[in-house]
């Protein structure tokens, strides 16, 4: 049998992660106000600037966080890049993470 | 920034369990840094007042948790609930099963490897397990089948143990196995040291699998890390400060024996009977006179004494006399690497032209390419340069010069030709003998046969490093001895005389004071010396027997203190 010799001990260890998915539906004409300050006319409360009410203005979504029912925050997701929320369509974003 | 709200659903919402495997692998001395460890199990007894041998826990423990339903008489593990662990729902009998085996006999042993929760995760991964000895699997190549048992693919699939998945348990219980992971339990080697010319000893410790790096342990006699290491026969030996390190598959340290008395009947034997691990102890030595007076390091040998487990290899290396220190060769490297830099001393020889000769030190040990059969340092042993035999045929004129220490009444001498010059570096300063405890009792620099002799041949003395050897506590004198002078008292090989040069009387040295050196024979000045400060290119002067005096040069570039 075989003598003394300097070994390695190699294996595969296994571990369970759990990914969850959330998928926040924005449909369409919703989500397409902003309160963003820019937006927001200075001479009247509540008024918005020209620049954002036309027909061809669409707000930019940056943040989406996940709120618990008590209102706080427990997640947030942060775009790579501004996404505009269409107008005259449903859209889906997908939050993933593991845990 | 603005916010808008939406409320989610429950459909809205998935979770996806994934089920992850990442390899691990270790190296057999870095398991227990992983925390996987080992453990020798031996069966046995328990004695009248509850004591156990070594082992006995391990062994008990690993036969009821996984063995007991298999073995015949066991009371315990035959109930329906009892849960065997099994790795496989095969039928017992079928290929796919999960075969126990566990020896019974008197003092069997098995090897339990105990793998963390945090290394293999929820479970090591069926069919990925594999202990392979380091030769790419050639003396055994041990997998897991996936059903819990251990096969050794190249031993004819012998059944080695067993595995258990979700436990993280290697479970080594073949008996052919028991020393081919670990050695045995109560394992001792004796050696016998045979030579007294020995320069070194290089001690191999295999299967050092309870050290953690950085394997600097000092194995004396008695350690708690080798309980019954004992060493007899011998003043002592002296682990060096480099301690043990790893050299491909072993672990090596070097041993320097006591200068003067070396190795002599040494006994060494090494034995561990805690139970966990076991190891041997490899010896070999080297002697630097004489290659016939080594004896081969065979361990079973009469010169070697005998041992209980038979190693399975020695490595072993002889260091010629005439071994060339290149930069291949980092024997000298090795010696002086437990010396902090500041205490590394050089001694550098330059010939009279400026080209350097030989230097031996630490720095300086990889460059030269002259022999050397000697040169040792030892951070716990009083100083001590050790060098012979450069350069100076016997037909050239040569002088040589020693380094003592205070314990040693032995000299080494280096010889060198003539004309060139000696420098003695770094130690002689505050930062190198001035620190340690030893002091050199003296220096001596001889000159042996200067046939060809001129002024150019004698030594100058850095006065500071004078000064340093001269404060008291330590003893002070310089010696410069010639074997024989001239009428003017210029060394020559003719006359039959001997000249002290031990009369350097003006202590301490202080700064812009002319020194005199008077080199006398049977009390007349034969030559006078004088030393000025920054003495470097700047004139000395020194008188005849006759009483005139002649100006001459110390040469840059061959004083370098």
């Amino acid at each position: 049998m075989p003598s003394y010799y300097p070994y390695t001990m190699s294996f595969q260890a296994e571990s369970t992660i759990y990914q969850t998915e959330v998928r926040c539906h924005v449909n369409e004409n919703d989500f397409n106000y902003s309160t963003n300050p820019s937006c927001v006319a200075t001479a009247s409360l509540g008024s918005l600037n020209a620049n954002v009410t036309g027909s061809d203005f669409t707000p930019f979504a940056t943040t989406i966080g996940l709120y618990n029912a008590q209102n706080e925050l427990l997640a947030v997701g942060k775009f790579g890049t501004p996404y505009p929320i269409p107008k005259n369509t449903d859209v889906t974003f997908v939050i993933k993470w593991d845990s | 920034m603005g916010r808008s709200t939406n409320t989610l659903k429950a459909s809205d919402v998935t979770v996806t369990p994934i089920k992850t495997k990442y390899s691990q692998s270790f190296y057999i001395g870095d398991l227990p840094g992983a925390n996987i460890n080992y453990y020798v199990g031996q069966n046995g007894s328990l004695s009248k007042d509850g004591s156990y041998g070594p082992g006995f826990l391990t062994y008990r423990s690993a036969l009821q948790l996984y063995y007991v339903s298999w073995v015949s008489g066991s009371q315990l593990g035959t109930g329906s609930s009892w849960d065997n662990s099994l790795q496989s729902t095969a039928a017992s009998g079928t290929f796919d099963d999960d075969y126990r085996y566990f020896p019974t006999g008197s003092s069997d042993q098995i090897i339990v490897y105990s793998i963390p929760r945090e290394v293999y995760g929820e479970q090591i991964s069926r069919g990925t397990f594999r202990m392979q000895s380091v030769d790419a699997g050639s003396h055994y190549n041990v997998i897991d089948d996936g059903n819990g048992n251990l096969i050794d693919t190249v031993n004819a699939n012998a059944h080695v143990g067993n595995i258990l998945y979700a436990q993280g348990m290697v479970i080594v219980t073949n008996p052919s196995y028991l020393t081919s992971f670990v050695t045995s339990v109560d394992t001792t080697v004796t050696f016998r040291l045979v030579s007294n010319a020995f320069e070194y000893i290089q001690a191999y410790a295999v299967s050092l699998d309870s050290l953690s790096p950085p394997y600097t342990q000092l194995i004396t006699n008695g350690s708690s890390l080798f309980p019954n290491l004992n060493i007899t026969g011998s003043t002592q030996i002296l682990c060096s400060y480099y301690g043990l390190y790893r050299i491909g598959t072993v672990f090596q340290s070097t041993y320097q024996p006591n200068y003067n008395t070396g190795l002599y009947g040494c006994d060494v034997s090494m034995s561990d009977s805690s139970g966990n691990q076991s190891h041997y102890l490899l010896m070999q030595g080297s002697t630097t006179y004489n290659s016939s007076n080594i004896t081969s390091p065979t361990v079973a040998g009469a010169s070697w004494g005998s041992n209980a487990t038979s190693p399975s290899a020695i490595n072993y290396t002889v260091i010629p006399s005439n071994v060339p220190i290149s930069s291949s060769n980092t024997y000298l490297d090795i010696y002086s690497n437990g010396i902090t830099t500041w205490a590394k001393g050089t001694i550098s020889i330059v010939s009279s032209t400026g080209t350097p000769i030989f230097s031996i030190g630490y720095a300086a040990a990889a460059a030269n390419n002259h022999n050397v059969f000697s040169s040792s340092y030892d951070s716990n042993a009083p100083y001590k340069l050790l060098a012979s035999s450069i350069g100076g045929a016997s037909s050239n004129p040569s002088m040589s010069v020693s380094i003592m220490d205070l314990s040693s009444s032995l000299a080494e001498t280096y010889v060198i030709a003539s004309g060139s010059s000696i420098i003695l570096g770094n130690p002689i300063n505050s930062h190198g003998w001035g620190k340690r405890t030893a002091l050199p009792s003296y220096i001596s620099i001889r000159l042996n046969s200067i046939s060809t002799p001129s002024y150019a041949d004698v030594f100058a003395f850095n006065t500071s490093a004078i000064q340093y050897l001269a404060y008291p506590p330590y003893p002070t004198s310089i010696n410069l001895q010639c074997t024989s002078v001239n009428s003017s008292g210029v060394p020559t090989t003719n006359a039959n005389k001997a000249i002290d040069f031990n009369k350097i009387t003006i202590m301490p040295y202080t700064y812009d004071v002319v020194e005199t050196m008077n080199i006398k024979v049977s009390g007349v000045t034969e030559l006078v010396v004088q030393f000025q400060y920054a003495y470097r290119d700047a004139p000395f002067k020194y008188r005849d027997s006759a009483g005139v005096y002649h100006n001459g040069n110390f040469v840059a570039g061959n004083i370098n203190f």
